[in-house]
């Protein structure tokens, strides 16, 4: 309908990255990546676009998580959560720098 | 501690980290979070209005001037967890986070209104607002003590948005106090608002000095920043009365630091309310109950005029008032009119002054 005003239709670019982190290795390494510099300027800070999708029978959790930092824009990165989820569950691990990303670290992960 | 320094940015971004959050048992606890909603960064800067749509189709559309094209097929989908995702599914998700990086990127280049903040420092002269962006119904400061609770209103709640004021001035007393909601033995139909709250005016009539304290929604303070009304219009009713008046903390109650600096001459009240009176005349034809109620009114007002007589001595300017009130002919109860009543004797107040 805004079309028919004349709007012009917001389109990716055609240079423009969607870069999938299957692994718990890639999200591991991208987040600690992305958070770097942080931990080498103290008064510096990251602005990312974040968003989430999840199937409709999904009750709770969500199926994918998207970022895209703002210091990067012309990336986006796609992590399958769910999927993830399954197998850091397995093997007890934890996604500390996209925790660390996602939310204040948990006291009992600030060591 | 890093992730404070993350800027988390989206559409309705709680939502979203509030579900991953469920998704992992070591966040359980976790309540903070440094995001930055969408539409609350636009409504700050005034881009939007509150009232306006919030999605991000809509604040492509208002802050970018673009459409975007939001497929509810692909949206509301039982696919997204079957891997590899399909390319029109990677698509949707990639343009809906950049997207949302575009409006934010756009929308910092307009500079942030000028508004009243959880942590604006106490003391700060502010407006107190009928609704966002409405009228001023009070003027006040903002408490240099901010306690959990004040007379049964929360005041820390989690979402961090109400503020204790100090009240020093009142415009609109019968303008309600959407916080202080009446207790229900009080909820009669003749007392409350249309919020079921105090009035401004209840709470000074209750208040045991010139100034009393509310809590109220941030969103409802602007600033106040001349810390000089320097032309009030204090309404009452269909009645304006113009002047000019300086917040002065010395003076006994509010109304009085208003009557303390009145500029204009005593007889300048006389005409605008004769103006007044010639305005209203057209009312003066009343259906019957309308009428009967003016009579109720005319005997309330007799007994209380010779009270407010004896104890002021100044029958000489209660007269007019009794005359205006009787040209008003819309008070529909005792309580409505008793309210009136108060508000006459602020308003002897005022002319008592301009004669001495």
């Amino acid at each position: 309908m805004a079309a028919a005003y004349g709007l012009k239709p917001l389109d990716l670019p055609l240079d423009f990255k969607i870069i999938w982190l299957g692994t718990s290795e890639l999200v591991e390494n991208t987040f600690s990546s992305l958070m770097a510099p942080l931990d080498l300027d103290k008064s510096m800070s990251l602005t990312a676009s974040i968003d989430a999708e999840w199937k409709m029978s999904r009750k709770s959790g969500v199926s994918i998580f998207q970022v895209a930092p703002h210091s990067q824009s012309d990336t986006v990165f796609i992590i399958p959560v769910r999927f993830l989820f399954f197998c850091l569950s397995e093997f007890k691990l934890i996604y500390l720098s996209f925790l660390n990303f996602t939310f204040y670290l948990h006291p009992c992960f600030d060591s | 501690m890093i992730s404070d320094r993350v800027f988390k940015i989206g559409s309705a971004v709680k939502g979203d980290l509030t579900r991953i959050k469920k998704q992992f048992d070591q966040l359980a606890n976790q309540t903070s979070f440094t995001v930055i909603d969408l539409k609350d960064y636009v409504l700050r800067r005034g881009i939007l209005q509150r009232k306006e749509s919030g999605s991000l189709e809509a604040l492509v559309g208002k802050v970018l001037g673009m459409y975007l094209s939001k497929d509810d097929v692909l949206r509301k989908n039982d696919e997204w967890e079957e891997l590899p995702l399909k390319p029109e599914l990677l698509h949707y998700a990639a343009l809906d986070v950049l997207t949302s990086q575009l409006v934010f990127e756009e929308a910092t280049k307009v500079a942030p209104l000028d508004q009243v903040e959880i942590d604006t420092p106490g003391g700060t002269q502010v407006s107190l607002l009928t609704q966002e962006g409405g009228s001023i119904i009070a003027y006040g400061r903002i408490a240099s003590l901010q306690p959990n609770s004040l007379g049964g209103v929360r005041v820390n709640v989690p979402t961090r948005s109400r503020l204790v004021v100090d009240i020093d001035v009142v415009v609109v007393p019968s303008a309600a106090v959407i916080l202080h909601i009446l207790p229900q033995s009080m909820s009669t139909s003749s007392q409350k608002t249309k919020a079921g709250a105090y009035t401004l005016g209840q709470l000074l009539a209750a208040s045991s000095g010139p100034t009393f304290q509310i809590v109220t929604p941030v969103t409802l303070l602007a600033f106040n920043h001349h810390n000089v009304v320097s032309i009030s219009e204090y309404v009452f009713d269909h009645k304006i009365y113009i002047f000019s008046h300086q917040n002065s903390p010395s003076l006994s109650s509010p109304l009085m630091q208003a009557a303390g600096q009145v500029q204009l001459p005593s007889n300048n009240l006389v005409d605008i309310a004769s103006q007044e009176l010639s305005s209203d005349s057209e009312e003066s034809s009343l259906d019957e109950g309308e009428a009967d109620d003016n009579i109720v009114e005319m005997k309330m007002l007799e007994a209380h005029t010779e009270s407010t007589t004896r104890q002021k001595g100044i029958f000489y300017v209660i007269l007019p008032a009794i005359f205006y009130l009787i040209i008003l002919g819309k008070v529909k109860d005792a309580n409505r009119m008793l309210f009136k009543m108060s508000q006459l004797q602020h308003l002897l107040t005022h002319v008592q002054f301009f004669m001495k």
